[in-house]
């Protein structure tokens, strides 16, 4: 059960049972970068986690 | 009230339903955090209370070392008569794995985020009744009034119980929750007396001889590996989601009201930028988190160089946790943007809160509709704010001053 605050639509998925995956096998959109950094900051069990490509 | 000795030691003789606990548990936390991280005490047969983010994150990941099969302190400790194990009385809270996952697992389509939203209209409405039942009064308890009957009523929809009958949860839970002082004796009495029990059976016969869309009948119907739910695990689910559903989301209504209630400024800013709520909740929820789980030792060990043996309760304060400095900057501060907000509030580990969709749902909502009507508030007496006793942590009489 992902908490649903934490996680925004844009990337992940949430099913019916709560259960978020991410979008676009992850990849972040530049746009969406503060976001996804959020996103990891705010997960209680440190699920997410971010990885930089150049 | 407590009977119990006043605390003296904090360290070595620590008791959760101390006066001074009840009334302002964080100094205690404090002090303790700079002195040792890990609290002990000889009452309720002996118990260990760590009071930082990793000591506390430490306890709930093992679960190994530490058994859930009674999360809430008191005199009384299970044994093998009151347990069918591997099921626990309030699966799945009180069930450990393997078992755990499985009982777990069915629970989550009913509160996943696609269910909570649509119990949205629903609580919305009944804020704004609970809020329209105020009209004309300038003071009123915010507690009894407006929090308390939030969830009571959201759970009684869920499981298809009667709205006029959320009165009587409120006793079944005070019983379980907040008379944690009660002797050995007193507690077993309470527990065998059974109006829980009879209560739950009525709803269950008439939900068998009539099946609803609701949580019992969800329930009734679930099956584990192709069989249907033991009878014992039906009703205890529905007593945990009783016990586990109201006091805590009343609570966190209410000492989010009452922080409201003492900071003009923080009212100000929700007024101006009514968006500003999401983060507002999850700070309220990290600073007033409602609840403290607890865990028995399952075997002799040595933890953080405690001597912890078979049987002692461990006491897991998440409040202390959220108010932990190494792990939020300003800990002891309420700011209602804080947009970095890693709290325990619903728990950490496979036992986090099941129902944190739901919570946050009626959190916000309950706010929302209160800022909405009443923008401006204040305590009309700081001295009648009377907070409760026991795991879950809340104002139980609230008196508010309309502005």
């Amino acid at each position: 059960m992902c908490e649903s605050t934490s996680i925004p639509p844009e990337l992940f998925d949430v099913d019916d049972e709560g259960n978020a995956s991410e979008r676009n096998d992850g990849v972040v959109p530049e746009h969406l970068e503060e976001k996804a950094r959020l996103a990891a900051a705010n997960c209680p069990e440190y699920a997410i986690s971010i990885s930089e490509s150049s | 009230m407590s009977q119990r000795p006043r605390v003296a030691d904090w360290k070595s003789d620590f008791d959760h339903t101390d006066p001074q606990w009840v009334a302002d548990p964080y100094p205690i936390w404090d002090q303790l955090r700079s002195s040792c991280p890990v609290a002990h005490t000889g009452r309720y047969g002996g118990a260990w209370l760590p009071v930082t983010r990793e000591t506390v994150a430490a306890v709930a990941y093992d679960t190994e070392h530490f058994t859930s099969r009674s999360v809430v302190m008191s005199e009384v400790r299970p044994d093998e008569n009151d347990l069918p194990a591997p099921i626990g009385i309030a699966p799945p809270i009180t069930s450990d794995p393997p078992f755990h996952a499985l009982a777990r697992r069915l629970l989550l389509p009913a509160f996943g985020p696609k269910a909570i939203a649509a119990l949205e209209p629903f609580t919305r409405a009944l804020c704004v009744e609970l809020l329209d039942a105020t009209n004309g009064q300038v003071q009123f308890d915010a507690a009894v009034e407006y929090a308390q009957d939030i969830p009571l009523r959201v759970i009684a929809q869920m499981l298809g119980f009667p709205q006029a009958d959320a009165e009587r949860f409120r006793t079944f839970i005070r019983m379980v929750l907040e008379d944690v002082d009660a002797s050995a004796q007193e507690r077993r009495s309470q527990a065998e007396s059974g109006v829980l029990d009879t209560y739950i059976d009525a709803r269950i016969a008439e939900h068998l001889a009539e099946p609803r869309d609701d949580l019992t009948s969800f329930l009734l119907n679930a099956e584990l590996e192709g069989t249907k739910l033991h009878p014992d695990h039906v009703r205890g689910t529905m007593v945990l989601l009783m016990i586990a559903g109201i006091d805590t989301t009343w609570s966190a209504i209410g000492a989010s009201l009452w922080h409201l209630a003492r900071n003009e400024s923080d009212r100000a800013r929700l007024r101006a930028d009514p968006a500003l709520m999401d983060t507002a909740v999850e700070e309220f929820l990290r600073a007033y988190a409602p609840v403290t789980m607890a865990r028995l030792v399952a075997h002799d060990f040595d933890f953080h160089g405690c001597p912890m043996k078979e049987g002692d309760w461990v006491l897991l304060p998440f409040p202390a946790a959220n108010r932990d400095p190494q792990a939020f900057p300003s800990a002891d501060q309420v700011q209602v943007d804080r947009a970095e907000n890693r709290h325990a509030a619903f728990g950490l580990g496979i036992h986090r809160c099941l129902g944190s969709n739901l919570a946050r749902m009626e959190l916000r909502v309950a706010l929302e509709e209160w800022m909405k009507r009443y923008p401006d508030f204040e305590l009309s007496d700081a001295d009648g704010v009377t907070w409760s006793m026991g795991q879950v942590r809340g104002p139980r009489t609230l008196p508010i001053r309309i502005l």
